[in-house]
């Protein structure tokens, strides 16, 4: 993914340059972004506010994660805050529902570097949304169902799901 | 994408502790049980101690004092997973009511959440007073597990505590069936045992005998302990408290005595039930008194567990109240005397034959010596649908404020009628009042009962605690159905209405 993708919002509505600042990842990768979309990151808020030059590092994070979550940060730092009531809070509203959803289409493999790294970037929202969107993926299923969505292979012998189901039955419902 | 060389469970258990448990938060138990059922990995690591978290995050939606959660778990020996088994497997027994039709005066049991264990505690009638009273029935405590197995019936001194086993809890359990047991399992051999097969003479005999058996007594410096926590400084003796109980009940084999009086009864009983095998007659029978909680389908009238509408937008009168006769409406403060007998009572909807709402008052409790008419009368009935005629017949309360009347609906009354167990009903009207009492007036006699919606947990915590009953031979059939067998504590003054 090509790391310059990242600076085409720097420009604001106003036609003026917005300050902005360098994430490295940990394989190398530099994103230019605005610092109103990476102070998102608590973590990255902290380490600007320490100050430095060369680029923040972020050692933890891959650039293909790295792009995903600066994508949440970008879109999400974007949106001005209209009046609460007012149709195009609630147009702005369902976009960000919309690009959300399709942030979230993406593997458990990515969901969970996504997860990782929004921990470690302290990313609240997008931290919230992985986490929703994993306990969604679980919420209401069987354990086989669960297998099935996970590619998990079943390793308990018949006996022991057996026991398993009695003892969940017997004592949480 | 693929997911590379990890499956599902690795990704899922690579994620720090914390994820996993913002990811428990908004998941239910059964969810997670679920998950952990998916894989051997996945069990291994959500029961092993590194997923303590996601456990904590289920206990905060049952329990959401973070005070309370944390001193139970250290009760549970740190383990998350045993408090959330326990506030699961009690989730049944919790918020619950029961009320007996027999005896016909009345009383309410509640089970409410104690530490570590659900206390059922009875209001017994009473005068409108500062403080509820009421008397501890049983408690059931957690196991190391966190199965609710541990079972104490209170006795009638305040330190007397009988132990037990529960075997089964059933959703919807409205009767506590007592059984003795020779079984070391109770809750493996729940369906297996013989004690039901057993004649109904040699049944109470065994049980008065191992009740007379196996009566454990609380240290002197803990019976005064309350049984749930009213503030957060009471949660280092409850935690005494537990411990004390759990070595007694260690102590006492869970309630399994071995007295010569019992086994020779068990052995008498055994013979007559089953004559063609008396394999076990020479063996040396290791009784357990056990205590099972077991669904009746039917409502037999005799225990009942109340089912208690909750509020909602049509049915925003459901729910427990209380309340006296007379106006102005009495005040738990009030220091005169005599006190108003305090009335409890159930609302719920119902529908009439051409579908319109009814709101029924059902009595569940009323104080004091003497009682008017059986409990589970239905002290009132409200047509929804039909406004009153009437007008509320006081504009200022006791404090000469106005009264300002809502709403107010026609309705009938409980009136005298042939006999204590079959009211008459004369017509009046419910009224609501603004600052959300109701008051149904009788519109001949202009009698008056108000009602306070009531939240009994707290009232029962901020509440005096009295002796439960003293033994009597037949708790269901009592002499006089219209005399208040609790009445008889010292303190407690007559005066019937």
């Amino acid at each position: 993914m090509a790391a310059a993708d990242s600076c085409d919002g720097i420009s604001t509505s106003g036609g003026g340059w917005e300050k902005t600042v360098t994430l490295v990842s940990s394989d190398d990768a530099r994103f230019e972004v605005r610092e109103a979309a990476a102070s998102l990151s608590q973590t990255v808020r902290r380490m600007i506010r320490a100050g430095g030059d060369g680029g923040i590092p972020l050692p933890k994070v891959d650039a293909r994660t790295l792009s995903t979550v600066l994508e949440y940060c970008n879109k999400h730092a974007a949106v001005p805050a209209p009046a609460p009531e007012s149709s195009s809070a609630e147009a702005a509203a369902v976009d960000l529902e919309w690009f959300d959803k399709e942030l979230m289409h993406v593997d458990l493999a990515t969901l969970c570097s996504l997860i990782r790294a929004a921990d470690y970037l302290e990313v609240a929202g997008l931290l919230d949304l992985t986490c929703k969107t994993v306990a969604d993926m679980i919420k209401s299923k069987t354990a086989e169902e669960i297998r099935q969505m996970f590619g998990i292979q079943n390793d308990f012998t018949p006996e022991e799901e057996e026991q398993l189901s009695r003892e969940n039955a017997g004592v949480f419902e | 994408m693929s997911s590379g060389d990890l499956d599902g469970a690795a990704l899922i258990l690579s994620l720090p502790e914390d994820v996993l448990a913002l990811i428990s938060a908004r998941l239910c138990t059964r969810d997670l049980l679920a998950l952990s059922a998916a894989s051997r990995r996945l069990r291994h690591a959500l029961y092993g101690g590194g997923a303590d978290k996601a456990w904590l995050a289920q206990c905060r939606r049952l329990l959401p004092s973070p005070p309370h959660l944390l001193a139970w778990r250290a009760a549970a020996g740190g383990s998350s997973l045993a408090v959330c088994r326990f506030l699961h497997s009690a989730a049944p027994l919790l918020g619950a009511l029961w009320a007996h039709q027999n005896p016909e005066l009345g009383n309410l049991v509640a089970a409410v959440p104690g530490f570590l264990s659900v206390v059922a505690a009875r209001a017994i009638p009473q005068e409108l007073s500062p403080r509820l009273r009421w008397a501890p029935v049983f408690e059931l405590l957690a196991d190391a597990h966190g199965r609710p197995a541990i079972l104490f019936l209170h006795g009638h001194q305040p330190a007397d505590l009988f132990p037990a086993r529960l075997s089964s809890l059933q959703p919807h359990a409205n009767v506590l069936f007592l059984e003795a047991q020779t079984d070391q399992d109770p809750i493996a051999a729940s369906s297996s045992h013989q004690f039901p097969r057993l004649a109904f003479g040699d049944r109470r005999r065994l049980l008065d005998s191992l009740v007379d058996a196996c009566r454990v007594t609380l240290p002197p410096d803990l019976v005064a302990a309350p049984l749930f926590a009213r503030s957060e400084e009471d949660l280092p003796v409850l935690a005494a408290r537990r411990e004390a109980m759990l070595r007694l009940h260690r102590e006492a084999g869970g309630g399994m005595v071995r007295t010569p009086e019992v086994q020779g009864l068990l052995l008498e009983a055994k013979k007559k039930a089953a004559p063609s095998s008396p394999s076990d007659g020479g063996e040396r029978i290791r009784l357990r008194r056990s205590l099972s909680a077991v669904a009746v389908a039917v409502r037999n009238g005799l225990r009942q567990m109340l089912t208690v509408q909750p509020p909602v937008p049509g049915r925003e009168y459901s729910g427990l109240w209380g309340g006296t006769f007379g106006w102005p409406p009495g005040r738990p403060e009030d220091e005169c005397k005599p006190r108003k007998a305090l009335f409890f009572l159930l609302l719920s909807y119902e529908e009439d034959s051409e579908g319109k709402p009814l709101l029924i008052a059902t009595k569940v409790l009323e104080g004091t010596h003497y009682v008017v008419h059986p409990n589970g009368s239905s002290m009132f009935v409200a047509r929804m649908g039909e406004p009153s005629t009437e007008a509320f017949p006081w504009q200022t309360d006791g404090e000469s404020r106005n009264v300002d009347v809502e709403r107010g609906f026609a309705g009938e009354g409980i009136a005298t009628g042939y006999g204590f167990r079959y009211p008459g009903s004369k017509p009046g009207s419910l009224f609501v009042l603004q600052d959300g009492q109701l008051a149904f007036v009788w519109k001949e006699t202009g009698a008056v009962l108000t009602l306070k919606r009531l939240n009994l947990e707290e009232l029962l915590k901020k509440g005096e605690r009295v002796p439960a009953l003293q033994p009597v031979p037949n708790f269901a059939y009592l002499t006089k159905s219209y005399s208040n067998v609790f009445t008889g504590f010292p303190g407690s003054s007559a005066s019937p209405r």
